[in-house]
């Protein structure tokens, strides 16, 4: 079947009509996609030759808060741990904003804001850990051989010569 | 009934079209005329030629712009990487890390779903490409759940320009490429891409901030690294070609 793998000229349909128009290939030989191709065409030809786009200045995304965010960070306060499984978790730095606008609008002066702050968000997270159940539980059952063995060891004394 | 002269000239122009074109592929641009009006509104529900209905498998309910983003989808490479072809499919800059609009990329996405479940509906062959290992076994499974083909390893060079040699007989080439990155690694585009090109095959591309677009069909930029991100566009891809499959069954048992 006759083909054109000229991939640096025009598209893939452009090439297909063109063989198609002069009749190198048969109108039944047609590839499946044609009829699909040209009934929903990209948004743009995708040509291998295109005109650059027009070059402009990106957009750079900045927030109100950025500025609260330079004053933690300056102090070295605003990083922590992100637990990212988990949507709904909050960042350090959230807190430490969300604190920092709460305690500002509680009247407390510029200077104490960003100690006050960190301080506050680092006790509810200390508070939250031991809250938390103990990392080491204990799984072994009591009728298991090794806690026979453990309950008759005289473990303090294991290096008095007698 | 007076038909309006319009319509006349119209006929005229479709068959001076297919003289010219001296074929008749135009073969879905039908000339008979329209259904009368009094016919339309009997109950008798007419086959749709799912190539006049904009969206036949229903693939814009696929997702949403908040799955999306749920997926990090719009999250680019640094600056200093950026593809010049990637520029109109950007939001803006977040501290040197680009972000896409993915208002956009929805756009392009619900553009390569329907090509994609329109191409299964087809009966055509789908290939699946990555070269990202940590990515490349949820690929592989996605291609055999919904019953396609998956590339996910080294390219050997010719496999579709020189297809019939390397495989000792007259070879079918994939009808379709999905791209769910278009990169070998940092550097170099996928041969593929190119390979497809030459091939007349079109293509369904993740692109990346760091890529060329340019080449590819139907470009849908977004973050092609992340895990969750190929994750959605592997559920997403397999829903619509399962969907286009589901269809093609219905029609052929209709048939028989």
């Amino acid at each position: 079947m006759a083909s054109s793998r000229l991939e640096r000229i025009g598209t893939i349909l452009t090439r297909v009509e063109g063989l198609l128009t002069r009749g190198a290939m048969k109108p039944d030989d047609r590839p499946l996609w044609f009829d699909v191709y040209r009934a929903f065409p990209p948004f743009t030809e995708p040509k291998m030759a295109k005109p650059k786009p027009e070059i402009k200045p990106i957009r750079q995304i900045l927030y109100q808060e950025d500025i609260i965010r330079a004053k933690f960070h300056s102090k070295g306060l605003g990083l922590g741990t992100t637990n990212i499984l988990n949507p709904n978790s909050e960042t350090h730095m959230k807190r430490l904003i969300s604190q920092y606008q709460k305690l500002k609008s509680d009247g407390v002066p510029e200077e104490e804001l960003i100690e006050k702050s960190a301080e506050i968000v680092d006790g509810e997270r200390q508070r939250q850990e031991n809250i938390k159940e103990p990392k080491y539980k204990n799984t072994v059952s009591p009728e298991s051989v090794t806690t026979q063995v453990l309950a008759e060891a005289d473990l303090k004394n294991i290096f008095s010569e007698k | 009934m007076r038909v309006p002269a319009i319509y006349f000239y119209y006929l005229y122009f479709l068959a001076c079209l297919q003289l010219r074109l001296g074929l008749s592929y135009l073969r879905h641009y039908s000339t008979a005329p329209k259904p009368l009006q009094e016919n339309s509104t009997e109950d008798v529900k007419l086959p749709v030629n799912p190539l006049e209905h904009p969206d036949y498998f229903q693939v814009h309910n696929l997702f949403t712009v908040k799955d999306l983003f749920d997926a990090r989808v719009h999250y680019g490479h640094k600056e200093g990487s950026l593809n010049d072809y990637m520029r109109p499919y950007l939001y803006g800059s977040r501290l040197g890390h680009l972000i896409f609009d993915l208002d956009i990329t929805a756009e392009h996405l619900r553009k390569a779903l329907n090509f994609a479940a329109h191409i299964a509906y087809r009966g055509g062959i789908i290939c699946f490409f990555n070269r990202n290992a940590m990515n490349s076994h949820k690929v592989e499974r996605t291609a055999k759940e919904c019953g396609e083909y998956a590339h996910t390893r080294f390219w050997r060079g010719g496999i579709f320009t020189n297809a019939n040699y390397q495989f000792g007989a007259v070879t079918r080439l994939p009808d379709l490429c999905i791209f769910l990155n278009t990169q070998n690694n940092i550097l170099n585009q996928h041969t593929a891409v190119r390979d497809s090109a030459k091939m007349l095959i079109p293509t369904i591309g993740i692109v990346d901030s760091n890529c060329n677009p340019n080449l590819i069909t139907y470009p849908v930029p977004g973050n092609d690294d992340t895990p969750v991100a190929i994750e959605l566009y592997c559920k997403l891809f397999k829903e619509a070609i399962l969907r286009g499959k589901a269809e093609r069954m219905k029609l052929l048992q209709e048939v028989n």
